[in-house]
């Protein structure tokens, strides 16, 4: 059984594994490219970081302000009562899935280019639930007590409604934190081996020390480890897509029109992968270019990942179609009047964002020469990600804003400084343990790039 | 001044008199009005003649746009109408002199009515007998104000109606009242320094009267002025001493409304100790006294009154000892005999004339009163600037109504300011687009503008009133509010005018629901036929009658949906038709610990849209029972008003004629299958043994889903703290804490609260009940919307008693259920407006 | 940096690698087939319990070591198994626990608690998979329980078999013979 726990380099079939990587590329020198992330560039580093900082305490005075003075202090309205943290959330949760497809599904699947990219996306993917999780938080009226959301045993004998799908949503995303976070720290045990070996700085050394539980590389180990991998790999696959098929029944559930669609779990999840791959994309692009690492992530590597951009594009553009068509024919005037205003109402505009930049822009990823240009792939990718955040704030703030009854219509969402801040001081929050991340332990699995090396043989290659 | 039968008139025109907001006695006329539109015997019309569509006439069958000032001229065309082809029961020959002269074509020369219309119009209100001509509101209120009021007399008396629907038995008893000549003379005294000492009480002329009067200039010149207001308004600012009196609700007093009737006015509670408030009348006593002529005084303002109750002692004593007299009064409210009526006779009409508008706009200025602030003295309560205008559902400010095709004109869009000037002075407010206003015209609300009088009032909006130029009625010397053109320009600067409902079209959503008159009178037909069958199917009563033609069209699911006969109810799906359905628990084992199985009651409610008249005194009842805060109008107009309940309007049809607004009162339906409920994640809500959905404020943790998630949006939320007196947005700062009610929590920042029937006084009639061992009676228990609904147009009771008034109502032939088809099972039944017939379209 | 530097020992310390005690003999490889051949060879002569340590896992020494299948996946499936049903309890106690209505349903609704039961089942099943490794794998390994070499996490591969006396100089042998590059013995 063990045997189809990896797939090792020296496989004769070889499944094109070295293709990627230069002749060069040797398992000393691998792991001295990765371990030197850690030292440079570092006062470019420095400088982000702290304007990394310096917009994170930003969002702290706003979430504070919003603490005392109340939640009124972002632009709620009856009806919108749900806004840019509702968006926030959906999209940070979005941006996690990513991580759990490349490290889980792709692994299942034997797709081997994630190897060189797992690391990086699985980072996202937990740092990406941190933020996200704060969300469900700041949105409360009363985050003091957001903890009556979790089921314990009190004095007064109750217990959450099960039956909410915001209590779904409590078990999902704390699953998905727990999960996605033991599946990060179990791919870095060999990897933090590899720093504590071979780290020049003792503080590079303790890290890697502490995160690799004293691991040796035992065959019984490696044994032991890949089982288990295996089995993490396949429980993080159906809770990545229940995690975000959860998250769109807190508005499928729902019977605002707009929301009560059964296409929304799996129109959700692949608009999670969607953008995830593109945030994966980005930073890579970053990653490589900043810390010489393109003969390690290779553009084929970028190019795969820009595949399944493509892919997840025509999903999504395909669900738009469907919902506008169901709608369009469908027998609820509620339906039809919403979809309708939806792209021509008061949000139109975010509607057509939303559109243009999911759908018709992704189109150019059915050239190669764009899918192997990192400057325009990198412009596409951001694009992505704002047309996947307006998708979110389509669906909530447009759906909430024109409901059934028409005595409400009118009074319009506007964005407050406050929420624009807690926006920015997401990206900051996320900003800064991506930031830590990549000077603490290594970005790259050195141990998972290794297999794909030949591995060296005195009777040379068979 | 007559006595108006609404309730006896089988057919009703006003002039301009809005009946159901200022004009005289609006309580008791709009129950009247509701007697009268309740009797199914296909009479019950209601047309409206006036300029702009007021709250009144919103509530009209028709509507007769007729021109600012004209009203005069249409009603002495009807009158000869009625003389020439003999229609009128009154009296002929006197009459037809005063008219001669107005023929239906004269008549459409002068008010734009077709002669047609004039004809049908005065054929429907001659066959009426009895029907009911009122003047009133802005068109009283011209140059031409006594001519138009004698005219509307006229036609009543040439109709037949004196002494049927205009009596003169329980007359007005108005002797006391000043005049606004009375006015003028004390301000020409003092402002030629001969008064000496000036004593203001309960009053604010230094606001209300129009600025060209020039009161305050001359209230200046008296060297001593003594105010006993109790609010610190813009005349109490102007004095020198203020001697504070007791709120009406600390004091006791005594009035003469009508005749025949003399009332004691009890006070309500003890004069609170922190405020050194006095009565007036001691205040008076102890000034005569200190001054050295009122040696003959009683001491106290108490002994006083009992004093002057000695003569009314004798009369109605009947032989008690005056204490008890006294008290038995007191309980009673008063006493009271019956009145011979008093003899009129016809004296002849002053000459009409169609009143000259000054000015040199090509807009007629209406200035009209609203029912919420009326001339400015409700300015000061935040319920009151809270309540949405009955019309434009503005609130906190000024506003100016434009028809928009004239808005067009001038390039303005609904929320633009626009500058309104008169020769008189100019004000800046925003534009309100209205199709219930003629495209000749503007409408200025009055009230606002004020310059003292409190946090609540200074500052707001503008006062329209400093638009009039000087203008009096030339028989009466009332002040003509209606007397200039204005000049009507967008303005440069933006203001936002705060709506709580900017939708005025309900897009064949069936929000507001009606059935043609026509088609109920057919079904009670048919019904008295079945007879023996209808007794047969009582088993099915909870069915309700075959669903009437309007509520089976195609896509419009009004009914309540046909299930299988298989089909198996939920357990718990208590709903507002299957009231014998008790909860039960899981797999129909009755829940003991939750106490399901023994529930006793389903609270629920009927509203009447065909008697609410849109006058929202019921949000104003509730916001005092539920102590929900004002929040301002800057949290208005980001859509966080916290009123519990609302009054919807739709403007189905107004205008050609037509006058279809539709009103709905909108509060928490209490779901049988609540949307709200499920969603919640903590329980917060949860549904009742009773049938309500219970909102626990002490477990919300603000996630504000139930809310998304309500189809009616009746949910508010607290996004701000509204309770902590130590934040800036705590909305019950001095003295308005002393207004909360101590039966109910004041919510906190980050909850969501909402209607639950006022749940504590539901626990107060049952606790009253249970000490008394007895069953809660029908009636007996009600929510303080229904208490104060003039029209009772809202019953609340006990859907499993099924004599209740609210079970029979529910199970009536005009229920319905709004968003039916959402199969959330209301507790809220709504019965459908009636749509009567019209005469001219 | 320099204000840590008082931490300094006690960071060298805590990254120092434990010294083993245990006895036996280390061979270091640098080819994989080498090293396959090694283990095939020392397990004719009855060592059973070598530890082989490689920066990346290989087949053939997997293959030479003949090891079976791992017993994680049954400490998972119980992780599984106590989640769901733990899931659905808790759901279901707690309605009845304390009844109350919300939105007309049974107290006891099924289809919503499914959500419950099966993010239960995940996150009990991923925690004991993580536990059933864990405590397989010996980690995290705080005392050393055989001699080890930094550069087997870069590209060496070692094998450790604990043997003494006579039994070490055969074993040395038999590596020597395997192409290893270093031998090391500890007695």
């Amino acid at each position: 059984m063990s045997e189809i726990t990896y797939e090792p380099a020296s496989d004769p079939a070889g499944v094109g594994v070295t293709e990627h990587l230069p002749e060069t590329v040797t398992q000393k020198s691998l792991n001295r490219d990765v371990l030197r992330m850690l030292e440079r560039p570092g006062k470019i580093w420095w400088g982000v970081f702290l304007l990394d900082l310096a917009i994170l305490s930003l969002g702290l005075i706003a979430e504070r302000n919003q603490i005392v003075y109340g939640i009124g202090a972002a632009g709620h309205t009856r009806p919108v009562m749900w806004a840019s943290y509702v968006t926030n959330f959906v999209f940070w949760v979005g941006i996690a899935h990513c991580g759990t497809l490349v490290s889980a599904i792709l692994f299942l699947f034997r797709s081997h280019f994630r190897r060189a990219v797992y690391r990086v996306a699985e980072a996202m993917t937990v740092f990406g639930v941190l933020t996200a999780g704060l969300f469900p938080i700041v949105h409360l009226g009363r985050p003091w007590f957001a903890y009556w959301l979790f089921p314990y045993p009190n004095q007064r004998g109750i217990w959450p409604n099960f039956r909410s799908p915001l209590e779904w949503d409590v078990f999902a995303v704390t699953t998905y934190l727990t999960v996605s976070s033991i599946f990060f720290i179990v791919g870095i045990i060999p990897d933090a081996a590899v720093q504590r070996d071979n780290a020049k700085n003792r503080f590079h050394r303790l890290l890697g020390t502490i995160f690799s539980f004293g691991w040796r590389g035992a065959n019984t180990q490696w044994k032991h480890f890949y089982s288990a991998y295996l089995y993490f790999a396949a429980f993080a696959t159906p809770l990545v897509l229940s995690v975000h098929s959860v998250v769109s029944w807190d508005f499928a559930m729902a019977q605002i029109p707009g929301w009560h669609s059964t296409i929304f779990a799996p129109y959700f999840v692949a608009g999670a992968i969607f953008s995830g791959v593109a945030l994966v994309i980005n930073l890579l692009i970053i990653i490589r270019k900043g810390f010489k690492l393109e003969h390690i992530v290779t553009a084929d590597h970028i190019e795969k990942l820009a595949k399944l951009v493509l892919l997840t594009s025509t999903i999504v553009g395909y669900s738009y179609m469907v919902e506008f068509f169901c709608a369009w024919y469908g027998p609820s005037r509620f339906e039809r009047d919403m979809f309708w205003w939806r792209f021509t109402g008061h949000f139109w505009w975010a509607a057509w964002i939303m559109f243009t930049c999911n759908v018709i822009i992704p189109l150019l990823l059915w050239f190669k020469k764009v899918r192997r240009n990192m400057t325009v792939l990198f412009i596409i990718m951001l694009f992505v990600n704002v047309g996947m955040w307006f998708e979110r704030f389509v669906i909530i703030v447009s759906s909430l804003a024109h409901p059934f009854n028409p005595s409400t219509w009118g009074v319009n969402y506007r964005m407050d400084w406050t929420e624009a801040a807690i926006l920015a001081g997401s990206f900051a929050w996320f900003g800064m343990y991506f930031l830590l991340f990549i000077r603490l332990l290594p970005a790259i699995s050195v141990a998972e790039v290794k297999e794909t090396l030949a591995p060296p043989m005195r009777g040379g290659h068979a | 001044m007559p006595h108006y039968d609404f309730a006896r008139a089988r057919c009703v025109v006003s002039f301009g008199a809005d009946f159901l907001e200022t004009w005289i006695a609006p309580v008791a006329y709009a129950r009247g009005f509701a007697a009268m539109r309740a009797r199914r015997d296909g009479s019950g019309q209601f047309i409206v003649v006036e300029p702009r569509l007021s709250l009144t006439g919103a509530n009209a069958d028709e509507w007769i746009a007729i021109r600012p000032g004209a009203e005069a001229a249409l009603a002495l065309g009807m009158a000869r109408v009625i003389l020439t082809e003999g229609l009128g029961s009154g009296e002929r020959g006197a009459l037809m002199e005063a008219v001669s002269a107005w023929t239906p074509e004269a008549v459409q020369q002068a008010t734009d009515v077709p002669a047609d219309a004039v004809r049908r119009l005065a054929r429907r209100f001659a066959a009426a007998k009895p029907g009911l001509a009122v003047a009133g509101g802005i068109a009283a209120q011209s140059e031409q104000s006594v001519a138009v009021i004698s005219a509307v007399n006229l036609l009543n008396a040439a109709a037949g109606n004196i002494g049927e629907t205009v009596r003169f038995d329980r007359t007005y008893d108005v002797e006391g009242v000043g005049s606004f000549g009375d006015v003028q003379r004390l301000i020409a005294d003092m402002a030629a320094g001969k008064v000496q000492a000036l004593v203001v009480r309960d009053a604010n002329p230094a606001y209300a009267v129009p600025a060209w009067a020039g009161f305050a200039a001359a209230m200046d010149k008296v060297p001593f002025k003594i105010s006993l207001s109790s609010v610190l308004d813009e005349t109490a600012d102007r004095c020198d001493l203020i001697l504070p009196a007791t709120h009406p609700l600390e004091s006791l007093g005594d009035s003469r409304g009508v005749r025949g009737v003399y009332g004691i006015v009890q006070p309500a509670m003890k004069p609170l100790p922190m405020f050194q408030t006095r009565a007036t009348g001691d205040t008076l006593i102890a000034i005569a006294k200190a001054a050295g002529f009122g040696a003959k005084l009683p001491a106290t303002w108490i002994e006083y009154l009992k004093a002057q109750w000695k003569p009314l002692h004798q009369r109605f004593g009947a032989g008690r000892d005056f204490d008890t007299f006294w008290n038995e009064t007191l309980q009673k409210g008063g006493v009271w005999e019956d009145v011979a009526a008093t003899p009129v006779r016809w004296t002849g009409t002053p000459a009409f004339v169609t009143p000259e508008l000054k000015g040199a706009g090509d807009l007629a200025l209406i200035l009209y009163p609203t029912s919420q602030l009326h001339d400015g003295r409700g300015a000061n309560k935040p319920w009151l600037q809270e309540l949405p205008d009955p019309t434009t559902k503005a609130v906190w400010g000024s506003w100016a109504e434009i028809h928009p095709d004239t808005a067009k004109r001038l390039g303005v869009a609904e929320g633009d300011a626009v500058r309104i000037e008169t020769e008189a002075g100019a004000i800046e407010v925003p534009a309100y687009l209205y199709g219930g206003i003629r495209p000749d015209a503007v409408a200025v609300p009055l009230g606002q503008g004020h310059t003292a009088y409190g946090r609540s009032a200074k500052g707001r909006g503008v006062n329209a009133a400093t638009l009039l130029p000087p203008a009096q009625d030339g028989a009466s010397g009332a002040v003509a509010y209606l007397c200039a053109k204005a000049k009507v320009t967008k303005a440069a600067r933006a203001i936002d005018l705060a709506m709580t409902q900017r939708e005025k079209n309900q897009f064949d959503r069936e929000i507001a629901q009606s059935v043609p008159l026509a088609s109920l009178l057919a079904g009670a037909a048919v019904a008295a036929g079945a007879g023996a069958a209808a007794t047969a199917a009582a088993g099915e009563a909870h069915a309700g009658p075959e669903p009437l033609p309007s509520q089976t069209r195609p896509g419009h699911y009004t009914s309540p949906l046909a299930m299988p006969p298989d089909y198996k109810k939920p357990a718990h799906a208590v709903s507002a038709y299957e009231p014998e359905l008790r909860a039960r628990g899981p797999r129909n084992v009755p829940v003991d610990q939750g106490s399901y199985a023994h529930a006793q009651h389903r609270w629920a409610m009927a509203i009447d849209l065909d008697r609410c008249t849109g006058c929202s005194a019921c949000v104003v009842a509730c916001s005092a029972e539920n102590n929900v805060p004002s929040v301002g109008p800057e949290m208005v107009k980001r859509g966080r008003e916290m009123l519990w309940i609302r009054v919807e309007r739709f403007e189905q049809a107004v205008g050609g004629g037509k006058s279809d607004v539709r009103f709905v009162p909108m509060m928490c339906q209490q779901c049988g299958d609540a949307p709200c409920e499920t969603v919640c994640p903590v329980y917060a809500t949860y549904h009742n043994p009773e049938g309500l959905n219970a909102q626990v404020y002490n477990r919300c943790v603000g996630t504000r889903y139930c809310s998304n998630n309500c189809p009616y949006k009746v949910r508010a939320f607290n996004f701000f703290d509204y309770a902590a007196p130590e934040k800036p947005t705590f909305a019950f700062p001095e003295p308005l804490n002393w207004q909360l009610n101590p039966d109910v929590t004041v919510r906190s920042k980050g909850v969501m609260e909402k209607c639950t029937f006022c749940i504590q006084r539901i626990l107060e009639g049952k606790g009253n009940a249970k000490d008394e061992a007895r069953a809660v009676r029908d009636g007996e228990i009600q929510s303080a919307c229904a208490q104060s609904c003039p029209t009772q147009a809202i019953v609340f009771g006990d859907l499993l008693d099924p004599e209740s008034r609210v079970a029979k109502l529910s199970h009536g032939e005009r229920r319905y259920w709004v968003l039916n088809e959402l199969n959330t099972k209301p507790g809220v039944t709504y019965l459908k407006r009636v749509e009567r017939e019209t005469t001219t379209a | 940096m320099k204000i840590f530097a008082p931490l300094f020992p006690l960071i060298d310390k805590l990254n120092a690698v434990p010294r083993s005690t245990a006895r036996g003999v280390l061979g270091v490889y640098y080819y994989v087939d080498d090293a396959a051949a090694a283990v095939t060879a020392l397990r004719q002569l009855g060592h059973r319990d070598l530890r082989v340590y490689s920066p990346v896992p290989y087949h053939q020494i997997e293959r030479a070591l003949e090891q079976g299948p791992s017993v994680v996946r049954w400490v998972t499936l119980g992780g599984a198994l106590l989640g769901i049903t733990g899931g659905f309890a808790l759901c279901i106690y707690s309605v009845l626990a304390w009844p109350l209505v919300v939105g007309g349903k049974e107290l006891v609704s099924i289809p919503p608690f499914v959500v419950i039961g099966y993010e239960s089942m995940i996150l009990l099943g991923s925690l004991a998979n993580l536990l059933g490794m864990l405590a397989l794998t010996r980690l995290p390994e705080l005392k050393a329980t055989a001699p080890y070499d930094p550069r087997f996490t870069e590209d060496r591969i070692g094998i450790w078999v604990p043997c003494a006396g006579e039994a070490a100089t055969k074993a040395e042998a038999v590596m020597r013979g395997q192409g290893a590059e270093e031998v090391a013995v500890h007695a």
